[in-house]
């Protein structure tokens, strides 16, 4: 790397950090300004008893999380462990340009929300590297403003590589906004196209087995990842490889290693510690409690009352 | 007064209800129409850098919005919060509704996405252009006969009120417009026809295509081929045999209030539900409840550059 672009990157990650930290502290002064022109309810000791709790953790969990963000910026490292399914990314797009058929990309029944987009970033991904092969990628939508998105970006992702001539319009597909309605379009899709690989990401129902067993009866290779829990058994049945639980979130983060996300990844994982630690904290106070009871009944309420504010500081973060 | 301009749904009246001075909704819609023909204007025109700012800006507001929302008390009786007068939880509805005004447009665009895709397959001919051909036949179908049955509803005010009223001039045929209360569970209408009749067993034959693919995909899955497909035989084994009485009877011997109670079937499988299975999805739940944390986070301070549209400036 060159002297000029370091010192490019360091005025860029230089001002990253003002303009992020400035953007935090726009939240710190908003916060105030609500708080001391708001309704007088946090003078009350309800307030404190009711809300403050939950508020604090997901206050603290964002500071840990920008902090990582931040230090990521600044040049700081991140190991991220292998995930076997983001690793066969690889393989698919190469099978699909060896057999000469197409990929499809199921970005689920979810509306414009938190999961939604980070299927479509991961199908971005994917599209990236397709291109570069020259293999089609249908994406299926069903839900019509996802469906606008995912139709800009994946254009954007073509001016993007210098092909925009290859992008076709009917790759990007509103379905159905009804569930089977979509089930029965996106299957007979995955069989008539007899397509070499199969991503499902996003939010997915009863739905879920449908597609995945489509894909199967062609013998697509199958990855999938959803954060709804109920849905994963199925497609773990039925996929050759499935994210389970945050590594959904992490997929980004591994495909890319982009500093921000691998900040975050990081953010989130001392995140975890710390739930970790007042989880123990809680058991070994629980337990003690219980002792102190058979013991000493008189010092038992003070730590009772210890605890019943843990176990509503937990209740209240949920 | 301005912030009544603003937001219509504080101070003393509410706007949706009849009497309430109409013009402070009128000119709401017109405020909400030039800022939004200003944003719009402003992106289009402005240069990459300046866009970018731009987008970041509305991202920044519209997420701070709701960032105050959950962060400032709300008031102690009606649990409510406000901010300089403004109601910020009866606004965050408003917001609501405009995103469902926003979502109506692009439905439009997914129709025509619809309508472009099957119309090219038919002028085409290309294969399987019978199924592209029974879309226009089923959307036709479905939106005329809809429409054809709600029209005078939509025009007439009178319509609810007096549509099962001797005397009352309905502009549709029955076979259009069913009215007839004894056929209130189903009409006998087209659109009924097509609806309850067609789309709704259509739907459900869809679902109950799962039951065979269950079988089938519990059949791989449970091949013992490595360690954890081992582990996965054996614990489907228990929990099915937990909750079945063939299964229960095969521990029935051991005494329920015995010493080792623990042994009986249905024990076991409890405690696989209750002391394995109920913590790893409450981890699991950790787990994405602070990536989608980390992600809002991400996507409010437009700190995911790059990810959905490529780098500009």
């Amino acid at each position: 790397m060159t002297q000029a672009s370091t010192s490019t990157r360091k005025r860029g990650s230089d001002l990253a950090t003002v303009e992020a930290l400035c953007l935090a502290g726009l939240l710190v002064v908003a916060m105030a300004l609500g708080w001391f022109f708001g309704a007088g309810y946090w003078r009350t000791a309800e307030y404190w008893s009711k809300f403050v709790a939950g508020r604090a953790i997901v206050y603290a969990f964002s500071a840990m999380i920008l902090g990582q963000i931040l230090f990521a910026r600044r040049g700081g490292s991140a190991f991220i462990r292998r995930i076997p399914g983001l690793t066969a990314v690889d393989q698919t797009v190469g099978r699909a340009t060896e057999m000469g058929r197409p990929i499809t990309f199921s970005l689920g029944l979810g509306n414009v929300e938190i999961i939604t987009l980070q299927a479509l970033a991961i199908a971005l991904h994917v599209i990236r590297m397709a291109i570069r092969f020259g293999t089609r990628v249908i994406v299926t939508c069903a839900d019509p403003t996802v469906y606008a998105i995912a139709d800009e970006a994946v254009r954007e992702a073509f001016t993007a590589a210098g092909r925009p001539e290859s992008h076709n319009l009917d790759d990007v597909r509103f379905l159905s906004d009804r569930q089977f309605a979509y089930a029965s379009s996106a299957m007979g899709l995955i069989l008539r196209e007899r397509v070499a690989s199969n991503y499902m990401f996003g939010r997915f129902f009863a739905e879920s087995l449908i597609l995945a067993e489509a894909g199967n009866q062609v013998g697509a290779i199958q990855v999938a990842g959803t954060p709804i829990i109920t849905q994963i058994p199925f497609f773990v049945a039925s996929c050759d490889y499935t994210i389970i639980g945050d590594e959904y979130y992490a997929a980004t983060a591994y495909l890319t290693r982009e500093p921000v996300l691998s900040g975050s990844l990081v953010g989130q994982d001392h995140c975890k510690m710390l739930i970790l630690g007042l989880i123990t904290l809680g058991v070994i106070m629980a337990t003690v409690s219980a002792g102190l009871a058979q013991a000493s009944p008189g010092l038992e309420n003070d730590v009772s009352a210890l605890v019943s504010s843990f176990e509503k500081l937990f209740t209240e973060a949920k | 007064m301005i912030l009544g301009l603003i937001n219509p749904l504080t101070g003393t009246d509410d706007i949706w209800i009849v009497g309430d001075p109409w013009y402070r909704l009128i000119i709401f819609c017109l405020l909400a129409a030039l800022l939004c023909t200003v944003v719009l204007g402003a992106i289009h025109m402005a240069g990459n850098q300046a866009t970018r700012l731009l987008v970041m800006g509305c991202a920044f507001a519209a997420g701070l919005f709701y960032v105050l929302e959950f962060f400032i008390p709300p008031d102690a009786k009606s649990q409510e919060v406000s901010l300089w007068g403004v109601n910020l939880t009866q606004m965050s509805g408003i917001i609501g509704n405009a995103n469902q005004v926003v979502a109506g447009f692009t439905f439009l665009l997914g129709v025509y996405n619809l309508v472009h895709i099957h119309g090219n397959n038919i002028r085409r001919l290309r294969k399987g252009w019978g199924y592209s051909l029974s879309f226009f036949i089923a959307f036709l179908a479905m939106t005329v006969s809809a429409f054809a049955r709600d029209w005078q509803s939509f025009f007439d005010p009178k319509y609810d009120e007096l549509k099962n009223t001797a005397g009352y001039q309905l502009w549709m045929p029955s076979w259009v417009n069913d009215v007839d209360p004894t056929h209130a569970l189903m009409p006998h209408d087209i659109f009924s026809v097509l609806f309850e009749g067609f789309y709704r067993n259509m739907d459900a034959t869809m679902f109950s295509i799962l039951a065979f693919y269950i079988v089938s995909a519990a059949y791989r899955a449970f091949r013992i081929r490595s360690k954890e497909a081992a582990v996965l035989m054996i614990t489907a084994v228990i929990m099915m045999m937990g909750q079945v009485p063939l299964g229960q009877a095969i521990t029935a011997a051991i005494p329920k209030d015995g010493f080792w109670h623990g042994l009986r079937i249905e024990e076991i499988s409890q405690f696989v539900l209750n002391t394995i299975n109920g913590p790893v999805q409450r981890a699991i739940g950790f787990g994405l409840g602070l990536g989608a944390l980390g992600m809002a986070l991400r996507i409010w301070l437009s700190l995911e550059r790059g990810t959905y549209f490529e780098e500009t400036s």
